[in-house]
Order: structure tokens, then sequence, then C-alpha cells
């Protein structure tokens, strides 16, 4: 008789959503899933709103990611003005997103995963926290709680406040950077860049022994999706998008993101709310793509700062060249938390980001478009349609977390195999698929954009739909 | 942060009707201009609170409460959480005591001002209820927030720091 096992609800993450491993007749895994079990229908609910609310309304997407929406957001809008926005503009955008790539790596790394990096997978898992890490290392955890402010302060100095500013608009920004939030900002780069320099450091030494778990969280061939610049740096905020392989061939390079429907298809599965993108020439399911910060040190050629692009060189090193496993968004989060530091101060220093010409003024002159960037977890496509009068006919967002769907669904599979034996779930094997789903740090609230706060459920079920064995962790 | 200032956080989401209440009272609050006071208005509450709330000698936060018709302002001193407390992008009051203590060494006295709220629609003004329960939680804030009577062993205030100035009620500054 096959089995199922259910892992209910998902902990650590950003949302609900649970784990179904179905086994088959001799106990042997042949099948996971990742369910999101929410939903929201922001895509509905838009149509009929005026073009110029849409920062603002996407923006509620997400508590964590709303300056990702903001911009992308603005940017669709813009394309459908017509206009190239100011270049100040486009630099204090800059900016903000680098605040929010930053912040958000932050809360990942140090309050979600490196508890168990720095207490281990197998402790206890109410200790296995925030607190455990304070515990065990108090100056890492008060340093990355400061490294995350840092990064929502600079989106607050800019937009007035840290969830859900009101800021980019379409055209370009409301509010100039003034001076003494530049000299604020720049007052803490010196103790943000050594914090995240002592924590590569940390987690480099660490890296050797968790092998295993690079080995089977994640580890297999996809394709890799990210935003390049035209010279084929580490982009974030424009830019063209680039496919590689695993081998590190790249197969499609300078794709606009206007027409990502000739490249990206998007299916839909019974069991979750999540869709999955898929690389279209390559069909479904066999166009798994991953997006992030694993596959944007992919597809990037270099970075385009000192010390991040050192780190780059390592990373790859240590990968031996295209990272495949997905444990190793966590290195590759570090590294882009060092870029993204890197490149605030150079921002900082550039003179046009004083300029007081902020904003194009324009009418309705384009009734389609498609806004695109780097959000945290990967990249984020806004597709609008509107009428002659700028009122939404028609929206479609294309997630980071849901383009990861098919990887982590493969991840969990991957992980069950190892640790699963008969009808029970281990106490190690739910900790390592937790661990697996939570290395794409994804945010369930976004990619469905749905709401609510993500515990874990983990169902063992038979091939008769019999369930075997659940667990739940609130 | 100075020792000796008083953290005010009204939280909530302020497009959910009563759900603004929170954030309206701590509005209403930084427009007293209060020397030692700082007020946050906030959509929820993230864990870099911990270290100004560490640094803090009380905080008051103010949050809507669902209830039923009827109910008034409550009032709950509150102390940290266990360090189980789960901590992600968001948090409770109790969950970031525990942090402040944890990480920063330190929790400040601390009061809970919850506000009765009874409509959360989407885009709603306060429900009379809720307007009068943030007009009931400012008068609570300004009782808490009048100076303690000095003790015997109190520490002095620290030089140069103009927010050990023991905050002022608008009340009192009136009379």
């Amino acid at each position: 008789m096959a089995q199922r096992i259910v892992i209910d609800p998902v902990t650590r993450i950003e949302g609900h959503a649970k784990i179904t491993i179905y086994l088959n007749d001799d106990g042997q895994v042949t099948d996971a899933k990742f369910h999101v079990t929410e939903f929201r229908g922001f895509e509905r609910f838009c149509e009929g709103r005026p073009l110029y609310e849409m920062p603002g309304i996407t923006a509620r997407v997400c508590g964590i990611c709303p300056v990702s929406h903001l911009l992308a957001s603005a940017k669709a809008a813009d394309q459908i003005l017509a206009v190239s926005i100011p270049p100040a503009a486009e630099r204090l955008r800059r900016l903000m997103n680098l605040g929010q790539i930053l912040q958000s790596h932050a809360l990942s790394f140090f309050h979600l995963s490196s508890p168990d990096f720095i207490l281990g997978f197998d402790s206890d898992p109410a200790a296995r926290n925030i607190f455990g890490l304070v515990a065990a290392e108090p100056e890492l955890a008060r340093a990355g709680i400061r490294l995350r402010q840092f990064g929502q302060e600079i989106i607050a100095h800019l937009g007035g406040q840290k969830i859900h500013p009101a800021w980019a608009v379409p055209g370009g920004v409301r509010s100039p950077l003034s001076k003494g939030s530049h000299a604020q900002i720049r007052g803490r780069i010196p103790e943000a860049r050594a914090t995240i320099l002592d924590t590569l450091s940390r987690f480099k030494r660490m890296l050797p022994s968790f092998e295993k778990e690079a080995h089977i969280f994640g580890n297999f061939p996809s394709l890799f999706m990210g935003l390049v610049g035209h010279d084929g740096a580490w982009e974030h905020y424009d830019g063209h998008l680039r496919f590689v392989d695993s081998a590190g061939n790249t197969i499609a390079d300078r794709l606009e993101a206007r027409r990502y429907r000739e490249f990206i298809g998007e299916a839909v599965e019974s069991h979750s709310y999540l869709k999955s993108p898929f690389y279209r020439p390559l069909g479904y399911p066999d166009g798994m793509y991953r997006v992030g910060p694993l596959a944007r040190l992919n597809v990037c050629s270099h970075i385009g700062t000192p010390l991040a692009d050192q780190e780059l060189r390592e990373f790859r090193d240590r990968a031996n060249g295209t990272a495949t496993s997905s444990f190793r968004y966590h290195h590759a989060r570090l590294v882009e938390i060092l870029a993204a530091i890197e490149k605030i101060e150079r921002l900082l220093d550039d003179p046009e980001l004083s300029s007081e010409r902020l904003r194009a003024d324009a009418g309705i002159n384009q009734l389609e478009a498609v806004g695109v960037g780097e959000a945290p977890r990967g990249t984020l496509f806004h597709h609008y349609q509107v009428d002659e009068y700028g009122l939404i006919r028609k929206v479609n967002l294309i997630i980071a977390t849901g383009q990861n769907n098919l990887a982590m669904n493969r991840t969990v599979a991957q992980i069950a195999r190892h640790y699963v034996r008969g009808p029970e779930i281990p106490e190690g094997m739910l900790n390592r698929v937790e661990a697996g789903i939570r290395a794409y740090d994804p945010c369930l609230s976004c990619s469905t954009h749905a709401a609510g706060a993500m515990p874990l459920q983990v169902s063992l079920v038979a091939a008769d739909g019999t369930v075997l064995d659940e667990v739940w962790r609130s | 942060m100075c020792p000796g200032t008083i953290l005010v956080i009204g939280y909530g989401n302020d497009l959910r009707g009563d759900d603004a209440a929170g954030q309206r009272a701590a509005a209403q609050v930084e427009a007293w201009g209060l020397p030692g006071v700082e007020v946050r208005a906030l959509p929820q509450l993230a864990p870099e609170l911990a270290e100004p709330l560490a640094a803090a000698d009380r905080a008051i936060f103010l949050d809507a409460h669902p209830v039923s018709r009827g109910h008034d302002v409550r009032v709950q001193r509150l102390h940290p959480g266990t360090p189980t407390t789960r901590l992600a992008h968001t948090s409770s009051p109790q969950g970031l005591l525990a942090l402040a203590q944890t990480a920063f060494g330190r929790a400040p006295e601390a009061w809970w001002i919850t506000i009765p709220a009874t409509d959360f629609s989407f885009g709603a003004p306060l429900s009379p209820h809720a307007e009068r329960g943030v007009a009931d939680a400012l008068a609570t804030v300004r009782r808490l927030l009048a100076p303690p009577a000095p003790a015997a062993d109190a520490t002095p205030a620290r030089p140069g720091c103009a927010a050990t100035k023991a905050a002022a009620c608008p009340e009192q500054d009136a009379s």
C-alpha cells in the first residue's frame, strides 16, 4: 500500500503552506508537493482601478517586500506614460531597492535561517530561533538585527515609512533624499560592511560541516534566470533577462521583459494557489528554472564592486562553477548584502542623487506595459493593460517565489528520499524539509498575493490516499 | 535613543477601519510634542524595534483589539514573553520585549493599551466606538506619561541628554 506524509504548517517562512510526501508500496518516496493554501486575488481586484493607484495598491501585496512591488509597478506605469524618468529618480529607486534587498536578506539569514547553522538542524526546535541565536552568538545576533534595521531605515529615509511607502510613482518618485538622511545612511555603512564581512567569514568557516545539506538541499540541474546589465553585470533594477543552465551555458540572453510570454509559461496545479512558471521553450515541467540570489549570481558575469566580486569568485570556486545546490542560496544572500552595501555607498557619492528633478509628467500614451525588477527573492513582473483613461483592464503578476515553485517541490522530494524510511516522519527529516524550503526564503504572501503567518504541516500519504502520519508546527 | 526616553508605539493597518486606532492614537501623542517621548506609528511590530525598546525607560504599545460592543479601553502591564516566542518579520509586544531583554540586555517597563475595535472593513474610517476608544486611550497615555514620583535613590539625569528630562503631561502643562 503506497503512503503519504504531510508536513503542515512549514515554519520560519513568510506565509502559510503544507507539504505532502507520497510513498509507494515499498515505503519509498515517489513524489512531494509543496502546497500554498492561501488566496487573495490581487490581480482581479485591481481591475478598474486608476493606473496611478497601482504602485500604492500592489505594494500592499506584501509587508516584507513592498518596495519590490512598488518599483515594478512604477516601472510598468512609466512605460504606459511613455516617459524616461529623471536620472535622480532612477538612482533613488535603485537606492531604495538596495535597502530592500539588504533588509530582506538580513531577515532571512539572521532571523530565519542562521539558528539552523549556529545551533544545528537537530537541535531543540523550541530553542532554534532568534533567541537561541542570541544565547549562542549574542554579538552576531545583535549585528544581524542592526543590519536589517539599516536596510529598513534606508527605505524609511526615502519613503517616509519602512513598510508600504507610497513613494515611487508613475514617472519618478515623490521626494528626494534629504541631506540629513544622506549623512545618516552614509554614517552606518562602515558598521554594516563590517557586519557582513564578519558574517561571510563565519559562514564560510561553517560550510564544510554542511556538505551533506549542500548535497541534498535542492541539488539538481535546472535553468537560472535573472536580470543582468548590458555588460552582463549583476543587476537589480533594470537591464535585460538572461537564462543560463547548470553548466553555465547562456541559453537565452538579452530578453526583453515586455515579451515575457514568449519565454515564460505559467502552469496551475490543483493542489496549490501558487502558480508554477516555466521556461516555455522546454515546456512544463521540464522548463523548471530558479530565480533569486542563487540565480542572480549564476547568471551575471560579475557584480561590479571590489569586495563583492572577490566574494563572487570564491562563491563560484566553492560551487565548482555554476552553483546548483539551493543550500547555496544562503551564501548567495550574504554576497548580495555585501554587493548592496557597496552599491549604496557608490550611489551616495553620485552627485546626480541630489538633483531636484524627480518626476516626468505625461498622460496615458501606451495601453500595455510590463515592469520588471529584482525583488530579494527573484525577478518580479508586473504586467498591466489599461484603457485610454488609464483604468486597469488586466493585471498579471509573476512573483519570485512562484518561479521557484517547481524547484521547491523537487527539493522537498530530494530531501524526503534521503530521510524517509517507512510510514513515520523522523524529526531530522522534518527539520531538513523545512530548511530546504527556507533556503528559497519563500514569500507566500507575495506568491499567491495572499495573507497569513506561516506555520508548517507535513503529511505522509499512502498510495490509496490513507494519511499515515502528520506533523504540525505552529 | 537616550536613556530616560519613553517610547510610544501605535500599530495596525491604517487601511482596515478600526485597525488604524493604534496608529491614530500614536499620531496624536506625537502631536503633543512632548520632550523625552519618542513616538512610532507603524503597520506592524518588527524585530528591529528591540534595540530602541532596550534603550527606553518606559514603553507604551497602542493597538486595536477586536471586541463586541460595550467593551472599554484596557491597560495591561507587559512583561517580556518567553524566549521561544516566534519572531520573524512581525511580532507581539511581549516578543519584542523578550528580544530587547535577551539581545540588548534590558527591557523597559511596558504597558499595552488596547482600543476596542468592531469594524475592520477596507478603507473604512474609525467606527464611533473606536473613536471613543482612541480618546480614552489618549487619556490613559497621559496618565502613564506623567513623571513618576522621585525616589530617594533616583539616578540623576545624564548630563547633556535632553531626553532624560521627565516627560511632561499636556494636562499638567496646562495647569
